[in-house]
């Protein structure tokens, strides 16, 4: 447990989920901004609201695409070792996961279209009971590592 | 492939079309519903086939040195892998559709993986089904013989349903079990009458059979005559408030036996015994039940003491099983309806040698106490507060005393230990359980930390087992922060 896991994730994590918070904010934006709109058109109710709303999804956006990507990335580890995977990860509540290799079913890496747009992959590693992902990942690592993992999961002689 | 998976997605869209369009039909506007029928079978061919088309397009797979690779996605991308080994079964299925093209659906399923199979084919041609299929299993029958043995091994364990759960002569005569053939060692346990009449009345089956049994009484009660209650008034007692309560008590009375002379019948005849690695488990009177499990199918074992039966100082023993319990038992498996704390250690010993009950459990370090308390007295203050502005809410305040019993035993049942192979949990919510983990069963571990607990070298760990359908995770809030680490040591494979 005193051997902390080494890896970080791809720095450029940080531009894909600001983007991807940004977006979020944005579709967000939508409620205020129709609030306004309607409020023009047929209601006539204080306009407080509307800037409540506003400033609510701007505090949203400060907090989901500025604050939490710095936190995430500053504090995720991970290690892939010959026996096992150990994750750290967590803001508030620091978690960490040892999956051990043989205990590994399959592992997956996928990306979306923001994922995409840097480079970026995630990995996810599923064992008969549990999923876990390691997010954000260049998308060569991420491929490297699925190799890797699987050819490293191999069937024990230990009973499932 | 495409029209397929077209064709299948068509039902989910026609069924509200339908109902529109029926519903127009209805109000006398014809024109109108064929109007809206022909944009909806047009929306389904322009927005759905080009999807398909493009999803169809997109799922590609392909072998490699040992290695099924699978791309999937249009938008959301998704690639696998899959090493060949790792493949338990290749299932080739053929509907009614697929036949009539010529074609087959391709199932591969690696052990024990949820629900869903690893990958899933709804079209290919019946030579590549079985192109695949030679390609994924051949190696297993032609490669080395370890590996071999190992894909074969892990196949018995984990193979169809069927056939571990074989059908067994019903109706043995339990208890007078003559050995068949003295060379097969048979351990056998039979639950008493009288414990099972003691599971029964402890078992809190009545708590629920009882709030059932009030809403009943509150509809039927205008119904009963007047004179009933003038009766009870006068010759029994006088006071309003004991009538009720005796009124309570008769119902509570009457649920408690109900539900224990239910329990006593469902369970009659409980019988478990161990044959090499098999468990039987077999139940009941009128129907007898049986349950046939393979010792690998066994992933947890839990003891566990309702706060009912924990004065009594008996316990339950429940198995936490892969691959599909017996539907009647619900994925968690009785295994033992009550047992003497007593009687636990020798009754492992015989049935499940592979389970060691540990003699010392680590506890939790003094000052885990008050954060047990602080989140039990928080929770009631959730109740407390709201409360408030009810007609005699301060006597809410009374609930801060069970409040604090009830963090403080949740405390000193607070545990953990590790042997060579086994793990074992001791925690509580209501009921105590006891968790006995094999190391090889276990899917992954945790030890997690919040700032508090940090501030205070506490830790909370906790571990997953294969339960089906899913995962299922116990853990042990605030152990010593040393004690995480020595799990976590335990646990690593890497030295």
């Amino acid at each position: 447990m005193e051997i902390e896991p080494k890896e970080k994730l791809d720095p450029r994590a940080l531009k894909a989920w600001f983007f991807s918070g940004l977006l979020w904010g944005l579709l967000l934006m939508i409620v205020p901004v129709a609030y306004f709109i309607l409020n023009n058109l047929f209601w006539n109710l204080p306009l407080f609201y509307g800037w409540l709303g506003a400033g609510a999804v701007v505090l949203f956006i400060l907090w989901e695409a500025v604050i939490i990507p710095k936190l995430k990335l500053h504090f995720w580890r991970y290690e892939i070792r010959e026996e096992e995977i150990d994750i750290r990860h967590g803001v508030f509540i620091i978690r960490r996961t040892l999956i051990p290799m043989v205990r590994v079913q399959h592992v997956d890496t996928e990306h979306g279209p923001v994922m995409r747009l840097f480079n970026l992959a995630t990995l996810r590693i599923s064992t008969a009971a549990t999923n876990h992902r390691i997010p954000a990942l260049s998308r060569e690592k991420a491929a490297e590592l699925r190799g890797e993992i699987s050819a490293l999961a191999r069937v024990s002689d230990e009973d499932v | 492939m495409i029209p397929l998976a077209t064709l299948k997605a068509i039902p989910y869209l026609l069924a509200p079309l339908a109902v529109v369009v029926f519903q127009r039909f209805a109000e006398g506007n014809f024109l109108q519903a064929l109007f809206i029928f022909a944009a909806g079978i047009g929306v389904l061919l322009v927005g759905i086939l080009p999807f398909q088309v493009l999803s169809w397009a997109y799922y590609t797979y392909r072998f490699e040195a040992g290695y099924l690779h699978i791309k999937q996605g249009v938008i959301f991308k998704k690639e696998r892998s899959i090493k060949r080994e790792r493949v338990q079964t290749v299932n080739i299925t053929r509907g009614i559709i697929q036949r009539l093209f010529g074609l087959a659906g391709l199932q591969v399923e690696t052990a024990g993986g949820g629900a869903e199979s690893e990958l899933s084919l709804d079209a290919v041609t019946l030579e590549e089904a079985y192109r695949i299929k030679r390609n994924l299993e051949g190696s297993a029958e032609r490669g080395g013989d370890a590996a071999g043995e190992e894909t074969s091994g892990e196949k018995a364990t984990w193979g169809i349903d069927a056939v571990i759960e074989t059908a067994l002569p019903v109706r043995q005569k339990a208890g007078a079990v003559e050995e068949e053939s003295p060379s097969e060692a048979e351990t056998v346990y039979q639950a008493s009458y009288p414990e099972l009449f003691l599971a029964g009345a402890t078992s809190g089956g009545f708590l629920v059979l009882f709030s059932i049994l009030g809403v009943i009484f509150s509809q039927v009660a205008p119904y009963i005559p007047e004179t009933f209650w003038e009766f009870l008034l006068e010759q029994v007692t006088s006071i309003a408030a004991v009538t009720i309560a005796l009124v309570v008590f008769v119902l509570l009375l009457l649920s408690w036996i109900i539900s224990t002379v239910t329990f006593v019948v469902q369970h009659a005849n409980f019988t478990l015994r161990r044959s090499q690695d098999r468990l039987q488990i077999s139940w009941g009177i009128i129907e007898q039940k049986q349950l046939a499990l393979n010792l690998n199918r066994l992933q947890a074992l839990a003891i566990h003491e309702g706060i009912i039966r924990q004065p009594f100082g008996r316990c339950a023993l429940i198995a936490e099983v892969a691959g599909g319990g017996s539907k009647e038992q619900n994925y968690v498996t009785l295994l033992f309806p009550l047992l003497r704390n007593s009687e636990l250690p020798g009754f492992l010993e015989k049935i499940l040698p592979e389970y060691r009950l540990p003699s010392e459990m680590v506890p939790l370090p003094r000052r885990a106490l008050r954060r047990y308390i602080f989140r039990a007295v928080a929770l009631s203050l959730l109740v407390i507060i709201p409360l408030q502005w009810a007609p005699y809410g301060w006597l809410a305040f009374l609930l801060l005393i069970p409040a604090f019993f009830w963090g403080r035993s949740r405390y000193y049942a607070g545990g953990t230990a590790v042997d060579e192979q086994q793990l074992s949990f001791r925690f509580r919510f209501i009921n105590r359980f006891r968790v006995l983990m094999r190391r090889n069963c276990i899917q992954s571990f945790q030890v997690s930390v919040n700032p508090f607990q940090r501030w205070w070298n506490l830790r909370t760990v906790r571990a997953w087992v294969l339960s089906s359908p899913e995962g299922k995770s116990f853990q042990v809030t605030d152990t010593e922060q040393e004690e995480a680490s020595r799990l976590w040591e335990w646990y690593s494979r890497t030295k």
